[in-house]
């Protein structure tokens, strides 16, 4: 008994980590939603780009694995730099494949966004190779700061690292939503885009900033799972896109706390369901779990209830 | 609706007219490179084909055969079974194709055996291991590497004798290989007595094993046996076991055998860690020293599965040129001489032969302890 | 009219025939090798699957990501039945049955869980069960081998039908293409009977279908079950030419791979399906040997082609879309003004007065509230409908008209109180039940299905009146072809009824390329053909001009006075409801302020206030 305890602790603080990844991820999808009503298939690549401007980064200010800077510094100038850069491909994204589609029918919009995912999945297998891309980061982490011990519980520096920037960055988006006039534009563009184009809101603007704010969370995941698990290599983002789709529907898509939480539940979900059974079948659980809420309250744990207007 | 039909009958056309093959032997010589070359197992079949392209441009260089450039050339199957078929179409329709290396993958080339068997169109596979595909009594197919049962049994033995293990975990990825090697394994155990063996799966490129790891933490084994494909993975494994403070024996499959993407990767996890391969360190190898430099020039670090696609493009290509000494070649005839090779010395550090189902004679599993930055050769067990 | 009977055909025509023959006997003879003629052989497999695909996501409009998994379901049952795996050896003509049949339950089952989610929920859904079913294949080996696991299962059976053996890629390719063809014929029959129009109404708009009495959640999971079935067909044959079966064929990607297709044919479009399927099955072998470059020209490929041609490549290639005629043209060739046509039909028997209010009630409507939230759309509402009544309800902006109009259809279910037809309760009724019963309504804001013709507008009305279900629409049966007849028939009837304003050339135009106010009469058009007893009209001269709401104001009168319908109107142009009513009921916040005929009304001061506010509140502020 003490022994699955023990266990389930561990696998809490796995989840929770992962789960945190999941949201950051979630959050882009779930913010296009809102806007523009369209599932951007092409939201996992970004993340992925993430981590591989992160290992650049890394590899440029290093020496033989040895950063030349401060450890803290690089860290913070990789997460900051995959964030721009991720924005930036984002941006271009909605700019090259889904603005010419802004009237067309939903299904072309995803199958467009099918097409930049592959698109971006073989530019950078082209370009960057198959083989998996090591972050060496011994050396950005102190010797004695490594792993932390609480109980039977292990928590490396690591995930210490991803749950506090996972929490930053969420606790910063929180506030531009509720405080500043972008995100009250955000809000009303989400609701009704129409209606916010007929009250002087610059609706095109707003997509824009949508896709920069959401492709910066979802490079932020890339870089910061690449941290925790030391390796990135081109495929990384189909899975990740999965997931965080999953937890975004979990939430209710097309809300942002709703995002937060589902990512949180569903990294949870797999970290438990692995414990009880074979971990092949952990994808399997997160996707039932996925069926069961959606079932019995299809607009997701936290999304509002839509009666169509007739 | 004319103007559909001419449509589309035109199209055919074009496409058909397009690839009208040439039927005279002498015009050409061809070999083909099977594999994945994108999806999942893109990587190490890159470095097949890279390590291929070597044996062919060297060739080249020293004339080609009888005169004739070969020509190399790709087939994806981006890791679909279905698409895999479709390369061993195209290939063997082929006229002036006489070889082909692959498929690596063990559930793509038995997709595409029979189809290879049929037209009698050689095959080397460089990693293929899972036993069933020389057993099905084609003639066609030989490899380079040896079969699971081989190297599972040895390393039960292994594990029970070398490492002294009573409770065993096993982790293996959901490919075709690792399961079978993992099968192979378990049955060698229990034949040795072990039976408190505990087994679970991990998904290859996920990148996160901890959840699975916490697992096996609880199940305090001694030894944990991680078969998984790639040596990126078995970093990882290994890495993230020890930082949940595992402290059972990490060992881990051929293809951690990697200084670079293994034991550097982990940063000094792996450090005490075993792995098992089907060849001596290549690195170790007088023979080998060449090629090594030349791909490293080339293409970058090379992990265990460039040497073998390196080798077995130059049996090929022998083979091929003794069928084309007396200007005349038909697939039958390579295939043959490929069974004919007898002590092939090339780079792996041992010297090639093929039994009569085309498995490679005498395949040892070699058993590698990490050692600060090397591998360190700590048994060969040939089954005994 | 020669040629619009043609178009109405019920199979496909004798040139497409003649391109899967020629596809089944010349191409594989002129094909250079093996491999040309297993590429032909999975080009086969793919048409079959777009085909499929395109019943469910063209013709119904439901993104439906499981699609891949019925492929799937097809194949791995067959090799269960036809292998060594679990020792079954059933001849190929049985198990294939089998196996599309087990996909269409997987299907059927798959969308009673699901089919009432919307639009995107319903592809999240879809999409997990495909993930789950591949993870299933995947890991199902242990502890009992079902699936076979990463390994599969391979080598089946010899396909040996009536002693015909198939064993040549030749052979091959002649059954899979003779499945495609019969795969093709289907679809194509499908699109064009009573079942294909219904599901087209729900692609168009779900809510209006379900008005004009399609049941539609059963009309989805046919949908479904059908494009399962396909699938599941296609997936035998494939698993049977492949030899073999993975989990790896049924991924995210296949499933991609097959919606490029549909999307690059154009949804619905059936032989731009076809096309499609044929270039994105041929082209990827050409680039074969490029690699990685391969998948990126591909992807490529596809933004543009989204962002250039957004209806698919094939939508506007003269012979892959219904040949459009001039409008402004009529069937002589002579050019035609539509302005007078009205008038050049005035004088005839119609104007006869054959019916009046009776006095037996038809609808009674009692005592029926609705809340929203705290807001009290319907207050305790209460009246009579009369036979052969036209009655009319006025009230101001947001008094709970047209909510009124959605609780009798059914559209809400009212909190209290019974709406009661011919001494029937049907206040539990859904839409399609009401409108089967007999009653008929329009929508304020037009609910067309705007990309369907006027015709077929009216001929999808005909639906609930009529019967004939897969067997009959596939085989083409007497009852089919009757009903096909009548269908058409009746569609031109009512369309005549507007005077020529609907008919000739507009039969055949798009719903959104007539004016506001064709549209409208459309509109009205389409709810008579379900053959209701009440009509329910909802602002029907809204958007109109003085010239067209006179006409409409006639065309309603001729409606109860000639063709002796029923009606109750909502209506804001009091010169209409003067003309027409024979009662008036004012409602204002939900309740009814008060009734009778309308010179009563209007004087009635409650009335004058709840248009006009309170008399004198103005001054008493002051």
């Amino acid at each position: 008994m003490e022994d699955i305890l023990g266990q389930l602790a561990q696998q809490a603080v796995n989840g929770i980590t992962i789960g945190g990844v999941y949201a950051l991820i979630a959050i882009g999808y779930t913010m296009v939603y809102g806007v523009l009503s369209m599932l951007n298939f092409a939201h996992g690549e970004i993340y992925m780009v993430g981590g591989f401007v992160g290992w650049w980064v890394l590899q440029i200010f290093s020496v033989n694995h040895v950063p030349v800077m401060n450890a803290a510094l690089l860290i913070s100038f990789m997460i900051v730099l995959s964030m721009g850069i991720s924005a930036l491909l984002g941006f271009l994204i909605e700019r090259i494949a889904y603005r010419p589609l802004r009237n067309a029918p939903r299904m072309n919009l995803l199958l467009s966004s099918f097409g930049v995912s592959i698109f971006i999945q073989n530019f950078v297998l082209y370009f960057q190779g198959a083989k998996v891309k090591v972050f060496h980061i011994s050396h950005l982490i102190p010797e004695g700061l490594r792993v932390f011990h609480i109980g039977g519980v292990v928590i490396s520096f690591m995930r210490i690292l991803v749950i506090v920037t996972c929490f930053i960055c969420m606790v910063v988006l929180t506030l531009i939503i509720k405080k500043t006039n972008i995100g009250k534009s955000i809000r009303a563009t989400a609701q009704d885009i129409e209606a916010a184009a007929f009250m002087g809101i610059n609706t095109d603007k707003i997509i824009v900033i949508v896709f920069l704010i959401g492709s910066a969370l979802g490079g932020a995941a890339g870089i910061l799972v690449s941290l925790l698990f030391t390796q990135v290599d081109y495929y990384v983002g189909f899975q990740a896109g999965i997931k965080g789709f999953t937890a975004a529907v979990l939430g209710g898509i097309g809300s942002i706390p709703g995002a937060m939480a589902g990512g949180i539940l569903l990294g949870l979900c797999e970290a438990m369901a692995v414990t009880f059974f074979p971990s092949a079948y952990k994808d399997v659980v997160a996707f039932v779990i996925l069926i069961a809420v959606l079932i019995f309250r299809p607009q997701g744990l936290m999304g509002e209830k839509i009666r169509e207007k007739v | 609706m004319k103007r559909v039909i001419i449509l589309l009958l035109a199209m055919f056309f074009v496409f058909v007219g397009q690839t009208v093959l040439a039927n005279d032997v002498s015009k050409g010589i061809s070999v083909g490179n099977a594999g994945s070359f994108t999806g999942d197992a893109a990587a190490p079949c890159m470095e097949i084909f890279n390590s291929s392209q070597l044996a062919v441009d060297e060739w080249n260089a020293r004339g080609g055969i009888n005169g004739v450039q070969i020509k190399h050339v790709m087939g994806d199957d981006a890791l679909d079974p279905a698409q895999g078929i479709n390369v061993a179409r195209k290939f063997t329709s082929d006229k002036t194709m006489y070889g082909v290396v692959g498929p690596p993958v063990s559930h793509i080339a038995q997709a595409s055996l029979k189809i290879y068997g049929q037209s009698n169109l050689a095959c080397i596979t460089t990693a293929a291991s899972k036993p069933e595909l020389t057993e099905s009594g084609y003639k066609h197919f030989f490899r380079v590497n040896a079969r699971n049962d081989a190297h599972g049994w040895n390393s039960a033995l292994f594990i029970k004798n070398n490492l002294k293990a009573k409770k065993v975990a096993i982790l293996n990825e959901k490919v075709a290989y690792c399961e079978n090697m993992a099968q192979q394994t378990i049955k060698g155990l229990k034949k040795l007595g072990i039976t408190d063996v505990m087994r679970d799966t991990i998904v290859a490129g996920s990148k996160d094993y901890s959840s699975v790891l916490t697992k096996v933490k609880a199940y305090k084994p001694d030894v944990l046996f991680f078969i998984a494909t790639t040596a990126p993975d078995q970093a990882i494994g290994v890495r993230q076991a020890k930082e949940l403070g595992i402290d059972a024996i990490f060992f881990g499959t051929e293809g951690a055998r990697d200084k670079k993407d293994f034991i550097e990767a982990s940063e000094g996890a792996a450090q005490g860690a075993y792995v098992y391969h089907f060849g001596p360190d290549i690195y170790s190898i007088k023979e080998a020293e060449n090629y090594v430099k030349k791909y490293e020039d080339k293409y970058g670090s090379l992990s265990g599965f460039g040497p073998p696609a390196y080798e077995a493009m130059n049996i090929l290509l022998t083979a091929i040129d003794m069928a084309a000494k007396d200007g005349e070649i038909s697939r039958k005839e390579v295939i043959s001489k490929l069974a004919a090779i007898k002590d092939y010395k090339g780079i792996l550090g041992f010297p090639v032969s093929f039994d009569e189902k085309g498995d490679l004679l005498g395949g040892a599993t070699y058993f590698f302890k990490v050692n600060g930055k090397d591998f360190e050769q700590v048994a060969v067990l040939t089954g005994k | 009219m020669k040629r619009f009977n043609l178009q109405s055909l019920i199979g496909p025509n004798s040139a497409t025939i003649i391109f899967f023959v020629l596809s089944m006997v010349v191409i594989p003879s002129i094909l250079p090798n093996n491999y040309w003629q297993s590429i032909f052989s999975t080009t086969g497999v793919y048409v079959m699957l777009a085909l499929g695909l395109n019943i469910v996501a063209g013709f119904t409009g439901l993104l439906d990501l499981s699609y891949i998994a019925f492929f799937g379901i097809g194949s791995y049952t067959f090799a269960f039945l036809c292998s060594s795996h679990f020792g079954i050896h059933l001849p190929f003509l049985v198990a294939l049955p089998i196996c599309a049949l087990t996909a269409m339950a997987s299907g059927f089952l798959l969308g009673l869980t699901s089919i009432r989610l919307r639009g995107d929920y319903l592809a999240i859904v879809t999409l997990a069960f495909a993930q789950i079913f591949r993870l299933l294949l995947l890991n199902l080996d242990a502890p009992v081998n079902i699936t076979g696991g990463v390994n599969g299962i391979y080598a089946f059976d010899m396909i040996n039908i009536f002693s015909l053996k198939v064993i040549t890629p030749e052979n091959y390719s002649s059954l899979i293409w003779t499945c495609a063809l019969l795969v093709f014929i289907v679809s194509f029959r499908l699109k064009n009977s009573r079942i294909g129009r219904g599901w087209n109404a729900i692609r168009e708009d779900e809510l209006a279908a379900n008005t004009i009495g399609i049941n539609t959640t059963r009309m989805k999971l046919y949908s479904f079950a059908s494009g399962a079935l396909i699938a599941g067909f296609s997936g035998a044959v494939f698993a049977s030419f492949q030899d073999s079966v993975f989990p790896n064929s049924f991924g995210f990607q296949q499933l991609v791979i097959v919606y490029c297709m549909v999307i690059i044919g154009g949804l619905g479009n059936i032989y731009g399906v076809i096309a499609g399927a044929v270039i994105l099955t041929v082209l990827p072998e050409f680039l074969r040997e490029y690699g990685g470059l391969r998948m990126m020209i591909y992807g490529v490929v596809l933004v543009s082609i989204m962002a250039i041609r957004p209806q698919g490549l094939f939508s506007a290639i003269p012979g892959f879309t219904r040949f459009i005629k001039r409008p402004d043209k009529d069937e002589t060739g002579k050019l035609r003004a539509s302005t007078d046509l009205y008038y050049s039909q005035k004088n005839d028997e119609t104007d006869k007065v054959k019916y009046t209010k009776q006095a037996d009630t038809l609808l009674k409507i009692r005592n029926i509230s609705l809340n929203f939230g705290g807001l009290k759309a319907i207050d305790d509402l209460d009246f009579d409908l009369h036979k052969n009544e036209i009655l009319s309800i006025i009230g101001p902006n947001g008094a709970g008209k047209s909510t009124l109009f959605n609780i009798i259809s059914g559209i809400y279910q009212s909190d209290h109180g019974k709406v009661i037809y011919r001494d029937k309760d049907i206040s539990f009724f859904k839409p399609h039940m009401v409108a089967k019963a007999g009653i008929a309504r329009t929508f304020q804001n037009l609910r067309l299905f705007n990309e369907l013709s006027v015709i077929d507008n009216i001929k999808i009305s005909r639906f609930c009146r009529t019967k004939a279900f897969f067997f009959s629409a596939i085989l083409n049966l007497k009852l089919n072809k009757q009903e096909e007849k009548q269908t058409d028939e009746k569609a031109k009837e009512i369309l005549n009824m507007f005077g020529q304003r609907l008919t000739g050339y507009r039969y055949h135009q798009k719903v959104s390329h007539l004016s506001y106010a064709n549209r409208r009469r459309v509109e009205i058009a389409r709810a008579m053909a379900t053959d209701p007893q009440i009509l329910l009209l909802d602002e029907p001269s809204a958007g109109m001009n003085p010239q067209e709401t006179l006409e409409i104001t006639k065309f309603i009168k001729k409606l109860r006075d000639y063709y002796g319908y029923t009606i109750l109107v909502i209506e804001h142009k009091l010169n209409l409801v003067k003309a027409v009513s024979d009662r008036v009921i004012v409602i204002d916040h939900g309740k009814k302020i008060c009734e009778g005929s309308y010179d009563n009304v209007a004087e009635n001061p409650l009335v004058v206030e709840a248009y006009l506010g309170k008399k004198g509140k103005k001054g008493n502020e002051k």
